[in-house]
């Protein structure tokens, strides 16, 4: 028997307004015996009063005819007159209130005065009116007005007694009638308490618990318990329902993920296929091609060299189109989880700029690295290659002369990290879509600037794992700035670590201040650099040409001349025109001045925002760019 | 100094070719050639060479099975092995490098530069 929630309510409400009429007939049928009860007291009073009334006026008519008889003054008759209609008031007004017996001795009581009166009373007065005194005293001594006054007397008594036993008999009923109601009340009270406690053990058990129990299955479903069913067949039909309709949707949800799954294995294995795939053709063809055009398999006529440069390129572009799809989704997909830790911005930036050095000298480009010491959460790897990525795209849209910014800054809680060049700009209402994939802002950028078309989309996908995101702004014919914004680092990163332990080479530093002179020379002559000190710039300019060396560390404030004067002279000369410099100043540089400094790499590096230990780094890191074979 | 004797084993014929013509050619080192992880140790086995490039996905036995084979051989447990393979992502390179390779090159490779990367996995100057 299938019982539904809303039946058992129905039941419980059909209950409750039976109990409740039941409740309130008792309650009016009590109220009318009590009110009923009450009337009919006060009835009986008002009855034996008048009786008693009555009695007297029979008593005073008797009085008055004795008093009479003995004056034979008429005054002592009055009573004796009033008496019968007086009687006859009071009769009319307990016959009503007296049952059939009682009306019966009262008219008993009538009669019997009628008949005191016409028999014995009025023949009592003629004979006294008439002057026969004795024969009246005689009709007196006869005793038979005296039996009739008794009589009298003892009807009115027992019509006493009668309506006092009546009216017991009703307060008996009355009270029987109270106790019942409240008798009965209770019953109704404890039954609605039963019915109730039962009505709720039975809702507990079919409607609560059953519940409770699919809230379980559920919660144990979406925590990851694919075969979580709810089992229970009991409790009322809705519950049932719900119950059945959970299971099928776990079953559907329980296929669809089954599916989904499927579908995600194919996909990795589609990339995996097709990174493979792809890759093992094009290596042939790109090895073939490169072996062909390095000369290896002897001289080519300059048309062929040509042609076989346009393979070589696009081979080159293909390949690159493929990695970069493939790195999409591979970081889309978030298969490949990132290895989040507390990265040196400062550090990302030096690999970022290392792996673009090339591109940058072919095209003619300056690269202005700052290396600040700010730490963001992120996948080292993963930064670098969203760094290098705009990086290599300023330099691909940038003229030769022109400079692509690399910094960084400090927001509340956010680290930006900026990438700015000097190239043609971006159209406004291209702005929006540079970062959709293969979206450029001129069709044939794909085919003269060899992009892919992904770079930036892999650059904010990148940027979206971190937590973060990406900004543009840009203006025609000015240059473009391309923004990182990620979440500050709330840890300290480990020391640098990356980078060589030690280096080799040869640095001429130019620092005025002896104490720090001395301070950077041992510093890097104990990780075996060999450092030739200079003080003025002077000195300086004549160390550069002695030494050649392979890094130029720069103070811009000297005690004789200074920083743009040393620059200057060494741009004259062709050795030393790119040598890789470190500007290490407490002045804060305004673009112009930095360009009046820069030779080759030009880093640049605060005296107040470093530590010395941060000098020696970029130092021995940029060695390492400049002398690769270490 | 002798010429340098390199073990490519790849089980692509015009990768072998390319690879080998680089090495020979550029490089003017030795190169011997085996189309599979089994050809190659026994390859290997036989000719003692100086290095051995593996390519990584090979129907048989592949690359890091063929390693596992060399590394339990004393005779060739000692040549150091660079990896070839298509998959770059960090987290496959760094298995193949917990695997006891000297170094992991990506395809496509560049013929022009693919001595000198192999060079410095095997730490040869």
């Amino acid at each position: 028997l299938v019982v539904t929630a809303e039946e058992v309510l129905r039941r419980l409400h059909r209950f409750q307004v039976v109990m409740v009429a039941f409740v309130l007939l008792l309650a009016s049928a009590g109220v009318v015996t009590y009110r009923t009860a009450t009337e009919r007291a006060e009835d009986t009073e008002r009855t034996l009063v008048d009786i008693e009334q009555l009695r007297g006026e029979v008593l005073s008519a008797e009085t008055s005819v004795r008093g009479y008889v003995l004056t034979g003054l008429d005054d002592f008759l009055a009573p004796y007159r009033a008496a019968v209609p007086r009687m006859r008031a009071l009769e009319a007004e307990v016959a009503g209130a007296l049952s059939a017996a009682d009306r019966a001795r009262l008219d008993q009581i009538e009669s019997t005065f009628q008949e005191w009166r016409s028999d014995f009373a009025e023949l009592v007065l003629a004979d006294v009116r008439a002057g026969r005194h004795e024969q009246a005293v005689a009709r007196i001594s006869t005793g038979a007005g005296k039996e009739r006054i008794d009589a009298i007397r003892r009807e009115a008594a027992t019509l006493t007694v009668d309506v006092r036993d009546e009216d017991a008999d009703r307060q008996r009923l009355a009270d029987a009638l109270g106790w019942t109601s409240v008798a009965l009340t209770l019953i109704a009270i404890v039954a609605l308490v039963l019915v109730t406690r039962r009505m709720r053990r039975r809702v507990d058990r079919d409607v609560t618990q059953p519940l409770a129990e699919l809230r379980s299955v559920a919660e144990r479903f979406g925590s990851g318990d694919m075969s979580a069913r709810m089992y229970r067949s009991d409790g009322v039909a809705e519950v049932r329902d719900l119950a059945t309709a959970f299971n099928g949707m776990a079953d559907r949800i329980q296929r669809m993920i089954v599916d989904l799954r499927a579908v995600d294995r194919l996909k990795s294995e589609f990339v995996s296929v097709v990174s493979h795939e792809l890759r093992t053709p094009l290596t042939s063809i790109r090895g073939s091609l490169g072996l062909l055009a390095s000369g290896a398999m002897g001289e080519l006529p300059p048309d062929a060299a040509e042609m076989l440069h346009i393979a070589t390129s696009n081979t080159d572009r293909l390949v690159r189109l493929i990695n970069d799809i493939l790195d999409l989704k591979r970081i889309e997909s978030g298969n490949e989880a990132l290895e989040i830790r507390p990265v040196r911005v400062g550090e990302v930036f030096r690999q970022a700029a290392s792996a673009v050095h090339g591109a940058a000298a072919t095209a003619g480009v300056t690269l202005d690295v700052e290396t600040p010491d700010i730490a963001v959460d992120g996948d080292p790897d993963r930064l670098v290659q969203a760094i290098t990525n705009l990086l290599g795209n300023a330099i691909k849209f940038s003229d030769p002369g022109t400079t692509v910014h690399l910094d960084a800054e400090t927001r509340a809680h956010q680290v930006v990290l900026r990438v700015r060049d000097q190239g043609r700009g971006i159209p406004p209402d291209m702005l929006e879509t540079v970062f959709e994939r293969f979206q450029q802002v001129d069709a044939s950028d794909a085919r003269e600037k060899g992009g892919t078309g992904l770079g930036l989309a892999i650059v904010r996908t990148i940027a979206q794992r971190h937590g973060g995101r990406v900004e543009v702004s840009s203006e025609v014919g000015a240059g473009s700035c391309f923004s990182i914004v990620l979440p500050a680092s709330s840890r300290v990163p480990a020391p640098a670590a990356a980078g060589p332990a030690s280096g080799s080479g040869l640095v001429v530093l130019v620092e005025d201040d002896a104490d720090l002179r001395r301070v950077v020379e041992t510093m890097l002559g104990r990780r075996g650099i060999e450092v030739v000190a200079a003080a003025t710039a002077e000195e300086a300019i004549r160390r550069c040409r002695a030494e050649l060396p392979d890094v130029l560390v720069l103070d811009v404030r000297l005690a004789e001349g200074d920083g743009y004067e040393v620059v200057q002279a060494l741009r004259q000369d062709d050795r030393l025109r790119v040598l890789p410099t470190i500007v290490y100043t407490v002045v804060d540089l305004t673009p112009e001045q930095r360009d009046r400094l820069r030779l080759g790499e030009t880093i640049f590096v605060s005296k107040g925002q470093r530590t010395d230990e941060a000098l020696e780094q970029e130092v021995i890191d940029l060695l390492t760019r400049v002398r690769p074979s270490g | 100094m002798s010429a340098r004797r390199v073990l490519l084993v790849d089980d692509e014929d015009d990768i072998r070719l390319v690879a080998r013509a680089s090495l020979e050619r550029l490089a003017g080192w030795e190169v011997l050639a085996a189309s599979s992880g089994r050809e190659g140790i026994a390859l290997a086995k036989a000719e003692r060479p100086d290095a051995i490039v593996l390519d990584v996905m090979m129907p048989g036995l592949d690359g890091p099975g063929t390693l596992v084979e060399l590394r339990a051989d004393t005779a060739t447990a000692d040549i150091p092995v660079v990896f070839l393979t298509a998959k770059v992502q960090a987290a496959e390179r760094r298995r193949l490098e917990e695997l006891g390779a000297a170094g992991v090159v990506a395809k496509p490779f560049d013929p022009m530069t693919l001595a000198g990367e192999l060079s410095s996995a095997f730490g040869w100057s």
